[in-house]
């Protein structure tokens, strides 16, 4: 199980302050959604929790702990790194390689993450996500509807133990969406997803909130 | 590591070939410096014999288009935005190898294109040849060891051509000197026990750019 803690977060570009004084504690099985209006710090606030960007002020915390029959369980803190190879993410500013099909960039991002690229697997989740057929087609012919259902469709499959979704619903139409907020109730019980949004209809699925202003 | 490195040099290479925006950038910068430094000098018939200035001329070739070439490998990434899922998805030291390995493919085709027709073109004996391979492999594993580590720097400025060139020649001014001076005794015939302090210097100073890239390429690239 992950449990991700942040202490008095803060962020500044410059002498413009983002955000701050940002603490909460957020568990596997859960969805956490980051909301706000435009600018208030969710992207931003994602990159930090992503490792992709520092933060001006504040600590994250994020331990694995591996449950144990016969003793108590064993807490590990992860490192940056640790962190960062237990997570994936799909967000506007993630881009896939447009010069490879969607199959050869399943199989990059899979062995980079050192599993094995099986094609009736990766086949199976672009069925799940409407893209049937299409592992063979170069990114770049893909609409930006179909380029995030293949993003969604690696991040997946890769099995991720934190997940981020910044606006997950961009691009996406009507069944694209259904398929998205199924897909992630699937696979909440053995991750944590946060869930950067501004849409209302989206925090039903959040089990925590976390309001930037 | 070592699967993960090799996953970005075959995932490079691939678009590479599907693109072709490094090779055909590369190739091109060395043929048209290849035309005109043999145009310019073909009147000139002490040159073929000159072989400090045959080895000075090749290095010239071989180190501009290795900056038009090499610099692709990161601004690619940034440009079309795969930089940040590559920085989630993998270690700087992957990146690095990968990397690298790439740049050295790249500067090892490039050495196998241009060599033949430099010497062709300048009317020049080739000298020893063992010499001249030793000489440009090794110069190109300094040059893909620096460019690697100057083009992840230079890929998140604003101006990135300049800067390239501007920062690299420093860094890389030492393999020159060396591997000019390594394929001027191959011109001239030299054995290559002549050389023998040129070709130590040039693996350690390679060894040592390498490692302390690899030790800070992670700062670097994230």
């Amino acid at each position: 199980m992950i449990t991700f803690r942040t202490d008095n977060l803060a962020k500044r570009f410059g002498s413009r302050g983002i955000f701050r004084n940002l603490s909460f504690e957020a568990h596997t099985g859960s969805v956490i959604a980051l909301t706000g209006p435009n600018g208030s710090g969710k992207s931003t606030l994602s990159k930090i929790l992503m490792g992709l960007l520092p933060a001006s002020a504040g600590t994250i915390t994020v331990t694995s702990t591996i449950p144990s029959v016969s003793e108590d369980s064993v807490s590990q803190e992860l490192s940056l790194a640790e962190r960062m190879l237990r997570t994936e993410a799909v967000t506007p500013y993630f881009s896939l390689y447009d010069a490879l099909t969607g199959y050869e960039n399943f199989a990059f991002f899979a062995r980079l993450r050192n599993k094995d690229f099986d094609v009736k697997h990766a086949e199976s989740w672009l069925s799940t996500f409407g893209l049937a057929g299409r592992g063979d087609d170069a990114v770049g012919s893909y609409s930006s509807g179909m380029r995030q259902r293949m993003k969604f469709a690696i991040s997946f499959a890769l099995e991720p133990e934190i997940l981020f979704l910044d606006e997950p619903a961009s691009n996406l139409d009507q069944s694209g969406k259904a398929i998205v907020f199924e897909q992630a109730q699937k696979i909440k019980s053995n991750a944590l997803i946060f869930w950067a949004t501004n849409e209302p209809d989206e925090l039903q699925y959040a089990d925590k909130v976390v309001r930037l202003v | 590591m070592f699967k993960q490195a090799l996953a970005i040099v075959a995932k490079d290479l691939r678009v590479e070939f599907r693109t072709r925006y490094a090779l055909n950038a590369l190739l091109m910068f060395a043929l048209v410096t290849l035309a005109a430094v043999s145009y310019t000098t073909s009147e000139s018939s002490s040159i073929a014999g000159d072989s400090n200035l045959l080895s000075a001329l090749l290095w010239i070739v071989l180190f501009f288009s290795t900056m038009t070439g090499a610099a692709r490998s990161f601004v690619a990434e940034e440009d079309s935005h795969t930089a940040p899922l590559l920085r989630l998805a993998a270690s700087g030291t992957v990146v690095y190898w990968g990397k690298f390995v790439g740049n050295l493919m790249l500067l090892l085709a490039l050495g196998v294109v241009t060599f033949p027709l430099y010497v062709f073109l300048m009317g020049a004996e080739t000298g020893n040849l063992g010499l001249h391979i030793l000489g440009i492999t090794l110069g190109a594993v300094g040059l893909s060891g620096g460019a690697t580590i100057v083009a992840a720097i230079v890929a998140q400025s604003a101006v990135r051509g300049a800067l390239f060139t501007a920062l690299s020649f420093p860094v890389l001014l030492p393999f020159l000197t060396l591997a000019i001076q390594i394929n001027a005794a191959a011109f001239a015939g030299m054995p290559m026990a002549e050389v023998a302090p040129q070709i130590m210097g040039l693996v350690s100073y390679s060894g040592v750019l390498i490692t302390t890239s690899v030790l800070l390429f992670d700062s670097v690239w994230r």
